[in-house]
């Protein structure tokens, strides 16, 4: 027992001179002074080392080193203070534009998600989604990756002359196969219809030129043949690749901060798409004219870089005919296709139709006894206004949002031609095309 | 909880730290009252991150608590047979609970791959911080069998010894000896509480700036299959594995440390520079020091270590790394990394110990770098069969010896992979000696709380998750 205490008691006394001394020499940060200072004591030439006025100048040497080290620390510690003060001070805010979401609100606190751990992993979403200062926080953040030689910011290339690339998704041959099998179920379940289908290639493929240094993406002309030769034989299918990367000044046919295409890039694909559709467009006088120079899209805002304007362009054909739009669900009508308020939010793209919307009918005054109905993305709000003259309906469905019945739709607006028309990244991720088959 | 967390650093450490220092030592000035404030943040702080599995965390500590003075009343009452019955009673009970929740799975499935059988292990999840409690639970109650501490009476400093929450979820493990006698006598001080704040600090950094983005180039690297990239681009994910492991582990230790000096505790170092080893064996004296020493000092030690004859010295060595491995993970590709170092650790002991001082420096340093690399891949790897894919695209099984994606790699991580390097050898050390102690002293005022600025801004940044377009 006399051992225990003793061997107890050695080990104490090396830790008193440790609890009784500030000495701050230890291996932090890897600046050793005690053994720089043996070291310095070794080499040099035998000096009094004992000296009253060199030890008292080596205490006062270490008690600023203090001072400074305490320094350091309170000013760190008042930043932590200030950050807890300011978030808790703050406003909790409901909604990020930037990050294009909802953000997280003050937890309930209840038992059983405490017990299931949902409770706290809630308690940390909230504080940092509501820490202050979190938009400047991000944006340097960006700046920093930037500068340290980054060329991609959440996903998002930061190609040359900024202008930004989404990343590609990828090709999962099964996942293609199931939804290539649902447009073909509907189209042999309607045979009176004409089934077009057309899939839009990137900005990454058509301006690769303008990626970072070394990025190199799959060919997504390949990858659109692909899927083209999985589709059953009754269904046209459609080459807009081939023109748009044919096309003089490619720059203008994306936007730099939007993975959207232009509408220039539209009315290109128009001439390609009419000729399938056997829809006579010779005739017809389009109009172009810019409606924003200030757009700053989904790209820009993902990644936080908006340094770079895009110019929208609406393209229309100047004609007698009329029309109307009619939004199925929404219990909304409107006479244009163009949603002017939208350029005054932070989505201009929505000048086009105002959004996606599950269905929208448009009626008009044209004398055919063609209804097509278009079955897209977002990529065709900007070419849908250049058909308004050519069928007596069009019915435009977003199947991410389509909760109905597509054969109903059909029967109810007497449908004769339907067009598949897909942004090929777009295509590739999204399964909801499969829900159409139900 | 973690500390790289919002609710750690703006809320809980805070809140703590001003409980502990205005009510236990500017009030109470009570060790008593220091000790029950912490114990009770610490299971504040470990019931966040485990609300169900700390019930199990309080009966080990219930349970050994009173085996252990069991242990000793049955000492010094001469009852030195049920005093062993009472110590083997605990470590089976021990290693019974951390075999059940981390190991029992494993065990399951190579039992159903030897003998064709399908029997269904229970879909555990793994208690945080379990290794790391369990044998600092250990090391008590060893260390009291064998007479090298004295018993601990009061349940609350013992259940603050395991549970303390600077080195709860990552160690370093503490030896119950080393921490005795603070865990009763300590002494906060302001220059202790800026050293541990400033050292903290450091740990965060290392931890959000520099590991968590090496870590991402990593996993970018690993998200390709092994047999489809450029050797290059594999030996820059290995890099940066090798930097961000380290940054990782030392700064979560450098963390622990930190805290425990805020609150009074000196704990001992867990690294020491471990990538200028010149051997495999000066590199396990650099690397997790904690763990090794524990390791040597209840399992190597007691089977008799280097005393006995050279098989048997071996077989310890062998036993003694295939343990470290698994309790590293439970999966062969541990027990491989495991065992890796043992035969490594075993060829420079009998091998190479007359060579190794006559090879140049430069040689010792990059071979040693270049195993620990190695061992890396195994330690990484999803299962055995992807590391030996990996080493073989490290060694020229890859598609090409540069491609445009390791440039691309390359061009994009130069930056951080130089700070990366640079930070994880003491070369910045010699270079900050060379300029007068009073200027680096002044430089450090602005240098750390910028330093802990850029934490935050790392820190918050990674919660940036923007919902893609598909609304639009």
């Amino acid at each position: 027992m006399i051992e225990e205490k003793n061997k107890n008691k050695k080990r104490t006394s090396e830790y008193d001179s440790f609890i009784n001394s500030d000495d701050y020499t230890e291996i932090e940060l890897g600046v050793s002074r005690a053994r720089d200072s043996e070291r310095k004591q070794r080499t040099a030439p035998a000096r009094s080392s004992t000296a009253p006025e060199s030890e008292k100048k080596r205490a006062k040497k270490d008690k600023n080193a203090n001072y400074y080290l305490l320094l350091a620390a309170a000013i760190s510690v008042l930043i932590i203070f200030l950050c807890s003060f300011l978030t808790l001070i703050i406003k909790d805010k409901e909604y990020s534009e930037s990050e294009k979401r909802y953000l997280a609100q003050k937890p309930k606190f209840s038992f059983s998600t405490l017990v299931d751990g949902s409770y706290t992993r809630d308690v940390e979403s909230y504080l940092s989604d509501q820490f202050a200062a979190r938009g400047l926080l991000v944006r340097t953040r960006t700046a920093i990756d930037i500068f340290a030689g980054k060329k991609e910011i959440n996903g998002i290339y930061i190609g040359k002359k900024h202008r930004l690339f989404e990343k590609p998704n990828e090709y999962d041959e099964k996942e293609i196969e199931k939804t290539l099998k649902c447009i073909n179920d509907l189209s042999k379940k309607n045979k009176k219809l004409k089934t077009y289908f057309t899939l839009v290639p990137d900005a990454s493929h058509i301006l690769k030129d303008y990626l970072p240094n070394n990025v190199v993406l799959p060919d997504e002309q390949k990858q659109i043949k692909t899927i083209y030769s999985g589709l059953d034989k009754s269904i046209k299918t459609i080459d807009v690749c081939t023109p748009l990367m044919k096309a003089k000044e490619p720059e203008t046919l994306y936007y730099k901060t939007d993975h959207h295409w232009s509408t220039r890039a539209a009315r290109i694909a128009l001439k390609p798409i009419a000729e399938q559709l056997g829809i006579d467009i010779s005739k017809t006088n389009f109009k172009t004219y810019p409606v924003s120079n200030k757009f700053k899209g989904t790209l820009a805002a993902s990644s936080g870089l908006y340094n770079a304007n895009d110019i929208i362009e609406i393209t229309y054909p100047n004609s007698k005919q009329k029309y109307y739009l009619d939004y199925a669900d929404e219990e909304k009508q409107s006479a244009s296709v163009f949603d002017a308020s939208k350029l005054d939010t932070k989505n201009q793209y929505e000048v086009f139709f105002g959004g996606n919307f599950a269905q929208i009918n448009i009626e008009t005054t044209v004398k055919s006894d063609r209804i097509l109905m278009i079955i897209k993305d977002s990529y065709a709000n900007c070419f849908v206004p250049m058909l308004t003259d050519y069928y007596s309906e069009i019915v435009m469905l977003d199947p991410r949002y389509f909760q109905g019945n597509i054969e109903d739709v059909i029967k109810k607006e007497g449908v004769t031609d339907v067009l598949w028309l897909y942004n090929l990244n777009t295509f590739l991720a999204d399964s909801s095309i499969r829900t159409l088959a139900e | 909880m973690v500390f790289s967390s919002s609710t750690f650093l703006i809320a809980f450490l805070p809140i703590t730290v001003l409980l502990y220092y205005l009510v236990g030592v500017k009030l109470t000035k009570n060790i008593k009252v220091k000790n029950l404030i912490l114990l009770i943040a610490s299971l504040i702080f470990y019931a966040w991150g485990e609300p169900v599995y700390i019930v199990l965390m309080i009966i080990s500590i219930i349970f050994n608590f009173y085996i252990g003075k069991d242990i000793d009343a049955s000492k010094k009452s001469g009852q030195h047979r049920n005093a062993k019955r009472s110590f083997i009673f605990s470590i089976v009970f021990n290693l019974a609970v951390l075999g059940f929740f981390k190991y029992f799975g494993f065990l399951i499935d190579n039992v159903n791959g030897i003998l064709h059988t399908h029997i269904e292990a229970p879909q555990l999840a793994l208690p945080i911080g379990i290794s790391f409690y369990t044998f600092q639970i250990m090391s008590y109650v060893i260390d009291l069998y064998r007479g090298e501490t004295e018993v601990q009476e009061c349940i609350i400093p013992f259940a603050l010894y395991i549970s303390l929450f600077p080195q709860l979820i990552a160690g370093p493990i503490v030896k119950y000896r080393d921490i005795a006698y603070q865990l009763e006598n300590r002494k906060e001080s302001l220059n202790k509480a800026s050293q541990g704040i400033t050292r903290f600090i450091a740990g965060l950094a290392k931890k959000l700036i520099l590991a968590n983005t090496l870590g991402a180039v990593y996993t970018s690297v690993q998200a390709t299959p092994a047999t489809k990239i450029s050797t290059a681009t594999a030996w820059l994910g290995i890099i940066c594995y090798t930097l961000q492991i380290y940054f990782d582990f030392s700064g979560y230790s450098d963390m622990a440390i930190g805290l425990g000096k805020i609150f009074g505790f000196k704990f001992n170092e867990n690294f020491n520079y471990p990538y200028i080893a010149d051997s495999v064996t000066d590199f396990w004296r650099r690397w997790h020091i904690s763990l090794s020493t524990w390791f040597k000092e209840y399992v190597y030690i007691p089977l008799g270590g280097n005393r006995k004859k050279t098989p048997r010295v071996i077989l310890n060595l062998l036993i003694v790394w295939l343990l470290t491995g698994l309790w590293h993970g439970a999966a062969w590709n541990f027990i491989i990394w495991g065992l890796y170092y043992g035969i490594l650790l075993i060829i420079e002991k009998y091998l190479l110990s007359k060579i190794l001082p006559k090879v140049p420096k430069v040689i010792k340093h990059a071979l040693t770098l270049l195993l620990v690399m190695i061992g890396w891949v195994f330690f990484s790897a999803p299962s055995l069969g992807e590391a030996f894919g990996y080493l073989g695209a490290m060694f020229g099984a890859g598609t090409a010896f540069a491609d445009a994606q390791s440039s691309y790699i390359f061009g994009s991580n130069l930056i951080l992979l130089i700070v990366g390097i640079f930070c994880a050898t003491p070369i910045y050390k010699s270079i900050v000696n060379k300029f007068k102690p009073e200027s680096v002293d002044k430089l450090k005022i602005i240098a750390y709380p910028l330093l802990l600025i850029l934490c935050i801004i790392f820190m918050i940044s990674e919660t940036y998750n923007p919902f893609l377009y598909f609304r639009f």
